[in-house]
């Protein structure tokens, strides 16, 4: 025969075999456990509707109201967030323009600088492809040694 | 009011408030406020917690009338955005679950005599408490199934699933609840 902790789980389960059902007629807390199992769901079933409070519907509609009010600041507050970023935009390239024009240009090379880095660039860019050259060369010339 | 009748007005109003007209909104609200407060209050349990979401589902309908299709069950349509705000619902309250199962299962009280005092507010309360530890989808699939006496297939279209896992779910919710009352091993002596 089933001990009780078999046969509960077969109650919490759903589960009523004959023998969870002649083992429920000899032990009376297993039968208890059944009736709340069943009471369980009747607990459920009972709940019955209640009223929604009076105030639901006035509070619905101002909260929409309010919704609605937010709607149409929305856009018209994207357009002032956007002015206000080209005003700043604009400000902050005029003031850059300034200070070029007044030479004061915080570390940035100026023409000269400019015209000679670029001739040392030039060079340094020479050297290095003539001796890039010659090492190629030379690779060239014992790899055929090699093969002779 | 009959189903169909019902369903009627609803789409009559869902069409006012998709065509922007404020009537709709009100008509909605007249029609529906009572449904979606005792679907909300069965899914938070808590009144204050209840109200606030209904507020949020006829407020999230508001804002999304633009994806009701004109001439299509507005009813279904609607039921469908209250379950999914429902699940998507943060609860404010923190409750102490541990004490419920005990509280409403006292070993003391008389089996059946308990039954006649269901409609008494602390028995209801404790009940809905018991509901709301649920999680959130399981609680929804009991609460769509006993209350709005929905089939397995319609609660899975409501709530974007399958009808297995709408099974699945609603075989662990009804395990899990009768878990939670915990007696059932102590209260057996034999064995």
């Amino acid at each position: 025969m089933k001990k009780c902790k078999f046969i509960l789980k077969d109650i919490s389960q759903g589960s009523f075999c004959r023998e969870v059902k002649n083992h429920l007629a000899e032990c009376p807390a297993c039968a208890a456990v059944y009736e709340k199992e069943i009471q369980m769901e009747a607990y459920l079933l009972d709940l019955e509707d209640v009223n929604p409070p009076d105030n639901l519907k006035l509070s619905v509609l101002r909260r929409v109201q309010k919704a609605r009010k937010m709607r149409h600041l929305l856009p018209s507050l994207q357009i002032a967030l956007r002015t206000a970023g080209f005003v700043l935009v604009a400000v902050v390239g005029y003031w850059l323009g300034i200070q070029t024009a007044n030479g004061n240009n915080n570390g940035a090379p100026n023409e000269t600088e400019i015209s000679q880095s670029q001739t040392y660039l030039l060079n340094t860019t020479a050297l290095d492809q003539s001796s890039l050259s010659e090492i190629y060369f030379k690779v060239v010339e014992e790899a055929r040694d090699e093969k002779r | 009011m009959e189903k169909t009748e019902f369903r009627r007005r609803a789409n009559i109003a869902g069409e006012r408030l998709w065509a922007g007209i404020d009537r709709g909104l009100e008509e909605i609200i007249d029609l529906y406020q009572h449904k979606i407060y005792n679907l909300a209050l069965r899914y938070t349990g808590d009144n204050a917690e209840a109200f606030d979401l209904s507020q949020e589902i006829f407020l999230r309908l508001y804002r999304k009338i633009n994806l009701y299709r004109k001439n299509s069950n507005f009813d279904a349509w609607f039921i469908q955005l209250a379950v999914n705000t429902a699940i998507n619902y943060r609860l404010k309250l923190n409750r102490n679950p541990s004490h419920l199962a005990s509280e409403f299962f006292d070993k003391d009280k008389p089996v059946r005599s308990d039954k006649s005092k269901i409609e008494t507010e602390t028995l209801r309360q404790q009940v809905l408490n018991l509901l709301s530890q649920l999680p959130k989808k399981e609680r929804m699939a009991i609460i769509l199934q006993i209350w709005e006496c929905k089939k397995v297939r319609e609660i899975a279209d409501l709530m974007n699933i399958s009808p297995k896992g709408v099974e699945s779910l609603l075989t662990r919710g009804r395990k899990r609840l009768k878990k939670m009352r915990g007696f059932l091993e102590k209260n057996c002596i034999k064995g």
